[in-house]
């Protein structure tokens, strides 16, 4: 029964939500509606178990002392501050809003921000002239970074941008095409063995 | 008013066709008869080697699902790459940091980790306290996780599943900090990312293909050439499209378009 139980559930609801992206019936759709609400519901109620998880590991850190407990306290006094803020005024309201926009905004500009210098550090080693695809992507990249930049067409002339411009319409895009296409073709084929029992990870087990 | 929506028609017939094949490939394997083999992914047999290799050094593994929920399918391919580097780490008493964006993925992971550490006998060494929720923040997550892999030292960095803009954070930092990082995404703008900083990268469907790969098991390895059947039946319609196209004829495009 523990093993079944959850295959019917999934074979039948995962049945439901496939059928209503194609099926037109009234019905089929506000069956699907009903079960997104209740994974909502579901999903919402599994919450408390990441707070439990933080609070945990958080605490352990602060009893022990270990490397770092400050960024404990941090975590504890923003976690639960923003958690008493929101159940006591609201999300709309003014305060809470003011230290969403000053805290948490600035926080993920500056970690979007960082990601610049990731690029750089990241084309570097994959540029460097060590076999010839690697010699292949250095010229690519290049007339493509020349062809983006005004002082590429300024210095080479205009065809830097038609092969900037070719470069990513056609190549680019018949290699993303192929790769999007196996990708897709695998999702349904995982969702499709999900649906009939045979993927079992997601029951938390081994699959087996 | 008909049954199926407009314009959905020819997508809902293929889409039947392929779960046909796909169906009548599992069914061949269940009765037993040969399923062709299937090719190296050399980013999958890579996984035992970067366990190794962390195990050699002392030094703990960590997995990152990407930062998809449960009901993405990419989601649900990391986790079967989860059990196996979980059963290979308690085999080899390596520690395996695993890190969440998602509250239920991360109750989902903690089973997964949990149950190949009781399928390798060794109950004892799972560490709940190495399953971590993160925070539910895209950019928390990634600040989160990458300080976690400098300060553990982790050698060995397996990032699989939905990844966005904090791919190429995860891949820089377990790079700088010298991991042997194996990193596969279907998100297809982020596979540059993984395969400029990775030192090996796993591409679009080989995600999906993991299970089947690291387990042998001959239904799912059925699965696949299903898979790549509808592969080739996507390429025959594609190639036809484009004569037909070339001929002036567009009749197979407003067919599939019905």
């Amino acid at each position: 029964m523990r093993k079944v139980l959850p295959l019917g559930i999934t074979f039948v609801s995962g049945i439901i939500v496939v059928l209503a992206n194609f099926l037109a019936p009234a019905w089929f759709v506000a069956a699907n509606r009903e079960i997104s609400l209740w994974f909502q519901i579901v999903a919402a109620l599994f919450c408390a178990l990441g707070v439990a998880n933080l609070t945990r590991i958080h605490s352990k850190r602060l009893a022990r002392h270990s490397e770092g407990w400050f960024f404990s306290i941090v975590l504890f006094v923003s976690m639960f501050g923003f958690m008493i803020i929101a159940f006591s005024v609201g999300q709309q309201d003014d305060l809470y809003r003011n230290l969403y926009n000053n805290t948490i905004v600035p926080l993920n500009a500056t970690m979007y921000s960082v990601l610049v210098f990731y690029i750089a550090s990241a084309a570097y080693r994959a540029f460097r002239v060590r076999t010839l695809e690697a010699t292949i992507l250095l010229i690519t990249a290049a007339i493509v970074m020349l062809g983006k930049a005004p002082i590429g067409e300024a210095v080479f002339g205009s065809w830097v941008v038609d092969a900037t411009n070719w470069i990513l319409d056609i190549p680019n895009v018949a290699g993303m095409r192929g790769i999007q296409l196996g990708a897709t073709l695998g999702g349904l084929a995982m969702a499709l063995r999900v649906l009939v029992g045979i993927e079992r990870t997601h029951f938390g087990g081994t699959g087996e | 008013m008909g049954l199926i929506r407009p314009g959905l028609v020819a997508s809902f017939v293929l889409e039947l066709a392929f779960a046909a094949a796909v169906l009548t490939l599992i069914g061949r394997a269940r009765r037993g008869q040969p399923v062709p083999a299937i090719r190296r992914v050399v980013g999958l047999d890579a996984i035992d080697e970067a366990i190794g290799r962390a195990t050699e050094m002392g030094a703990p593994v960590h997995f990152a699902p990407g930062i998809g929920a449960i009901d993405n399918a990419q989601t649900l391919a990391a986790l079967s790459i989860l059990s196996h580097v979980a059963r290979m780490c308690a085999k080899y008493d390596t520690r395996l940091i695993q890190t969440n964006r998602n509250n239920v993925v991360y109750s989902i992971a903690e089973e997964t980790i949990k149950q190949a550490y009781v399928d390798a006998g060794k109950p004892a060494g799972f560490n709940p306290d190495d399953v971590r929720f993160i925070s539910e923040d895209q950019f928390g997550y990634a600040s989160g996780c990458i300080g976690i892999m400098a300060r553990e030292k982790v050698r060995a960095n397996i990032l699989v599943g939905a990844f966005w803009a904090e791919s190429l954070i995860f891949a820089e930092v377990g790079a700088q900090v010298g991991s042997i990082q194996i990193a596969g995404t279907a998100n297809t703008h982020q596979i540059p990312f993984f395969i400029a900083a990775c030192d090996y990268a796993l591409l679009g469907e080989e995600i999906y293909a993991a299970s089947a790969y690291l387990s042998r098991e001959p239904i799912l390895v059925g699965c696949l050439i299903g898979q790549d059947w509808a592969k080739m039946i996507g390429v025959l319609l594609i190639l036809a499209g484009a004569v037909l196209a070339t001929f002036g004829n567009y009749d197979l495009g407003r067919l599939l378009n019905e």
